[in-house]
């Protein structure tokens, strides 16, 4: 065993110090026994805390509803022909204050998310990095115009034989290559290694490893981490994802050339197949890159598909954790977070590291065949942001995610009450009424969801056409986070186990 | 015509308010989600780059350097006051504070919201501007829970705060002319002295908004005028009453827990450490020795056959005894060294340095228990001395006293 493997082994990254010691746990003089703490979780009052926030944005909409009720006038309804056809038409318009109100509502959300995006792009010039950069040895940080930059690739693999032959062709199917690739075979108990050896890549196995994709990147990245210097930068990515072919000359050219970009991440498109579940997700995955691209490549999640690292950041990560941000001093990731991909991004941004996902850098990714298997993926990301924001709080660099969680809950409660009325009026009247006004503003949304997916192919457009398949599996999402925010404000434990998390943090604070 | 049966539910359905209030919130909600998805394809500026964002702020291009310790002391978390009772005022203060302001601001919004819920009557520049307060009074709470300010500073802010919130519903007395607004200020003065913890701030604030009650009844011209001065004055004795029991509630813990704390690493018999308390300092001599480069020395001292000594002169003896020694061994290591009785026989001295000889230290220890005369007529006490010393940053506590146990 080399002394990296080993160090690894027993958690110790390069920040502990080297001294050897009995076992090789970071050295403590003497151990002061705790006096038992009372220690609640603060998932969950932050997860009431967005319950009440949601609840208060409804009650704040009723009182605008209740106001403008009393203005409203009821229109008798004219008929009209179109050739054979006799329909219902009504002229009604929503009360003019009404609109003028939802106007001002509109500029007032804009103008709270932009403020919360600037708050979150001032942390890009937070003193947090240059006092751990300061830590590093001086040499490391030497750094040449125009020197090359150095790419490592990790692969973190748990019994992926299946795949990873797909996947390593794609990599060598890159314009730029890589410098060195590492296969990392966590518990693996198929021939994963043995297909990465006679494929010519370095293989790394992880020892003792209990804690998933998080615990063996960070073996690994404990043993090469300490050997980087300015010019390295690190892929990680899955081992069932294939990547664009431009994806590594794109990301490397964009590290060169910005000195102060922290992580490029890939832009994620659903694989083939999987029939309508598989569409519904596909079409998901088109409009969040969509909206990636018209932000310019503001990124709310590093996807943990694919994102490469200034080899720097998670230095830098690694020192602050403990101190800065939550968990352990020395580990890049943080072993108690359900979703890893979305735990590392809130940390590099809560240490003011600049990101951006250009949209050349594109990623093929997995989809969840069954509705079972998706509820279960989409509890865990949605339970690991919400637990991932609980253990960072409220700060500059969260506001916007916070932000996002109220939204989401209350976009929740809009679509359901709006499918509830029409519900009701569809129940409740003999013969169709055609509301002009409403028939434009439901048009002008199908109009964007078509337009969003339009370069998802002729299925996607199709069935975004026809809106309420599509409307169908955002509720479902939606039911998702109500029973995520309902299990966390409630306290209900997961099977998932996140005692460790409340650990780390009462250490700390 | 149309004949008005529905599919399912009657037709009269619709006609009826709460589902006239439906379709409200519903076109309300629509138009601000239409606008938002629009939005939302709005293309953004390219991103900001950090040098940029520097230049913007002039900020210097040297990096300040940063002290390590400086850094290590920010997240040390000092007492505001050398005084333990103004301390635990102080930092009930700190955590009451914070909640009082996100309890204020959110009740603010919740009465606000609920006016507009169910009274008419109040107009839309009112209400924001309440919801407004309400918003602006979570986020200092926000700020202050963050930030570390004085505590000092807290108290004032929190009472000045207050004196805005109830100048601002007395403004709006005056506005509307009724007094169903001014009982709330009445309320607000009953609640707000408990919180500040502290008497300037509270009779202060506490005399200017009880004047400020009078002096808007007398310019409204409201009829029961009396009456609302009577009762501000209640509230205001009320607050003081709260605050007094509070502060009382206070004290009587700090001494509680002065006590406590000294009981639990006392040990009763000697006066000496217990291991607990002994545990609980090694960390700090540690990082005195990794500073100053020195050695920690552990030295264990046993007394010799005391369970003897006990069946032979009784257990009273025996405690007499272990004080001697106890005293013996305080009189003998350094001033600075630790000590503390580890077990029913064994004294343990931890301090800085290293070991001294074992042999002399005995006879001395021997020495000074024989002059104290508690042998007079028994078979002298003898005791047994180990030392070792080491590095803390390569050895443990636990090595150590290992070796000399």
């Amino acid at each position: 065993m080399t002394t990296a493997a080993s160090s690894a082994d027993e958690g110790v990254g390069r920040f502990e110090s080297s001294i050897p010691t009995s076992q090789n746990a970071p050295h403590v003089f003497a151990q002061v026994p705790e006096i038992g703490d009372v220690w609640e979780d603060p998932a969950i009052q932050y997860g009431r805390l967005v319950v009440a926030a949601v609840v208060s944005i409804a009650a704040l909409a009723i009182a605008v509803g209740k106001f403008y009720a009393g203005t409203h006038v009821t229109q008798s309804f004219n008929e009209a022909t179109f050739g054979p056809f006799a329909f219902l038409v009504s002229n009604e318009l929503p009360p003019a204050d009404l609109v003028l109100s939802s106007l001002i509502a509109i500029v007032g959300v804009a103008a709270v998310a932009v403020t919360f995006e600037v708050i979150a792009a001032l942390m890009s010039i937070s003193p947090r990095r240059r006092i751990l950069s300061s830590y590093r040895s001086k040499d490391s940080q030497a750094y040449l115009e125009g020197d090359a930059i150095r790419v490592t690739v990790i692969i973190p693999a748990h019994n992926e034989a299946d795949i990873l032959p797909v996947t390593l062709a794609a990599l060598k199917q890159q314009s730029r290559q890589p410098d060195r690739v590492i296969v990392v075979a966590d518990n693996c108990t198929d021939a994963t290694v043995e297909i990465a050896t006679r494929m010519g890549y370095e293989t790394f196995s992880t020892i003792g490893n209990t804690h998933k994709k998080a615990g063996a990147l960070n073996q690994v990245l404990g043993g090469i981490l300490p050997a980087t210097d300015a010019s390295d930068v690190i892929l990680v990515m899955d081992a069932d994802t294939s990547l664009g072919p431009d994806y590594l000359a794109v990301a490397t050219q964009q590290l060169q050339e910005n000195r102060e970009l922290s992580a490029v991440g890939g832009v994620f498109f659903g694989e083939e197949g999987h029939g309508l579940l598989g569409q519904f997700q596909r079409n998901e995955y088109t409009r969040y890159s969509l909206q990636i691209r018209n932000r310019r490549g503001r990124v709310f999640v590093l996807t943990g598909t694919a994102t490469m690292f200034r080899a720097e950041a998670l230095l830098d990560v690694a020192a602050a954790r403990g101190v800065f941000i939550p968990g352990e001093t020395g580990m890049v990731y943080d072993t108690a977070a359900l979703t890893e991909d979305n735990e590392i991004t809130l940390a590099m941004k809560s240490l003011g590291c600049s990101m951006t996902s250009p949209p050349e850098c594109l990623v093929t990714t997995e989809l969840m065949p069954q509705w079972r298997n998706l509820w279960i993926q989409r509890k865990r990301w949605q339970r690991g942001a919400l637990e991932n924001l609980s253990a960072y709080g409220l700060t500059r660099a969260t506001l916007r995610y916070w932000g996002q969680q109220v939204g989401i809950g209350y976009g929740t409660v809009a679509l359901n009450l709006a499918i509830v009325l029409m519900l009701i009026t569809f129940l409740s009247v003999d013969q169709w009424v055609w509301f002009p006004f409403w028939a434009i503003v439901g048009a002008i949304f199908i109009l964007e969801r078509v337009l969003t997916v339009w370069r998802g192919g002729w299925r996607a457009r199709l069935l975004a056409l026809a809106l309420f398949p599509e409307l169908a599996y955002d509720i479902f999402l939606q039911i998702v986070f109500v029973k995520c925010l309902v299990d966390i404000s409630l306290a209900s434990r997961t099977t998932w186990g996140h005692v460790e998390h409340a650990n780390v943090l009462k250490t700390q604070s | 015509m149309i004949i008005q049966s529905g599919v399912v539910f009657p037709a009269s359905i619709m006609s009826n308010s709460w589902f006239t209030v439906l379709a409200m919130i519903v076109a309300f909600n629509t138009i601000i989600y239409l606008g938002l998805t629009l939005a939302k394809l709005l293309p953004w500026p390219q991103q900001v780059r950090p040098e940029q964002v520097r230049r913007w702020f002039s900020l210097g291009k040297k990096p300040k350097v940063v002290d390590v310790d400086q850094l290590a002391d920010r997240e040390f978390d000092e007492p505001d006051s050398d005084d333990p009772y103004l301390a635990t005022r102080y930092r009930a203060a700190r955590i009451g504070i914070p909640q009082g302001f996100a309890l204020t601001g959110g009740l603010v919004i919740i009465v606000t919201i609920t006016e507009m819920l169910f009274v008419s009557e109040s107009t839309a520049v009112q209400n924001t501007l309440l919801l407004f307060s309400g918003l602006t009074l979570i986020v200092f709470s926000i700020i202050f829970s963050r930030r570390r300010i004085r505590a000092l500073v807290l108290i004032w802010s929190w009472a000045v705060g207050t004196l805005a919130l109830s100048l601002l519903l007395l403004i709006m007395t005056l506005y509307r002319d009724n007094g169903s607004t001014i009982f709330y200020v009445v309320i607000i003065l009953m609640g707000f002295a408990p919180a500040t913890l502290s008497w300037l701030p509270s009779l202060t604030i506490g005399f200017i908004i009880f004047f400020s009650i009078i002096a808007t009844c007398w310019a409204a011209g409201l009829p029961n005028m009396a009456q609302i001065v009577l009762s501000g004055f209640a509230a205001m004795l009320g607050g003081w009453i709260l605050l007094r029991l509070r502060l009382q509630a206070l004290d009587a813990l700090t001494t509680h827990e002065t006590r406590s704390s000294a009981v639990a690493t006392t040990d009763p018999l000697t006066a000496m450490l217990t291991p607990r308390g002994l545990l609980t300092l090694m960390p700090g001599l540690a990082a005195v020795a990794e500073r100053s480069r020195q050695n920690i020395c552990v030295i264990s001292v046993d007394v010799d056959d005391l369970s003897l000594a006990n069946s032979q002169y009784g257990m009273q003896y025996g405690d007499d005894v272990v004080c001697a020694v106890a005293q013996a061994v305080r009189s003998t290591v350094r001033r600075g060294d630790h000590v503390a009785r580890w077990d029913g026989d064994a004294f343990l001295v931890v301090g800085l340095g290293d070991q001294p000889s074992a042999e002399a230290l005995a006879a001395r220890i021997q020495l000074a228990v024989r002059t104290s005369g508690i042998n007079l007529g028994k078979w002298p006490t003898t005791v047994s001395v180990k030392t070792s010393s080491g590095d803390p940053t390569l050895v443990t506590f636990e090595e150590m006293q290992s070796m000399v146990s």
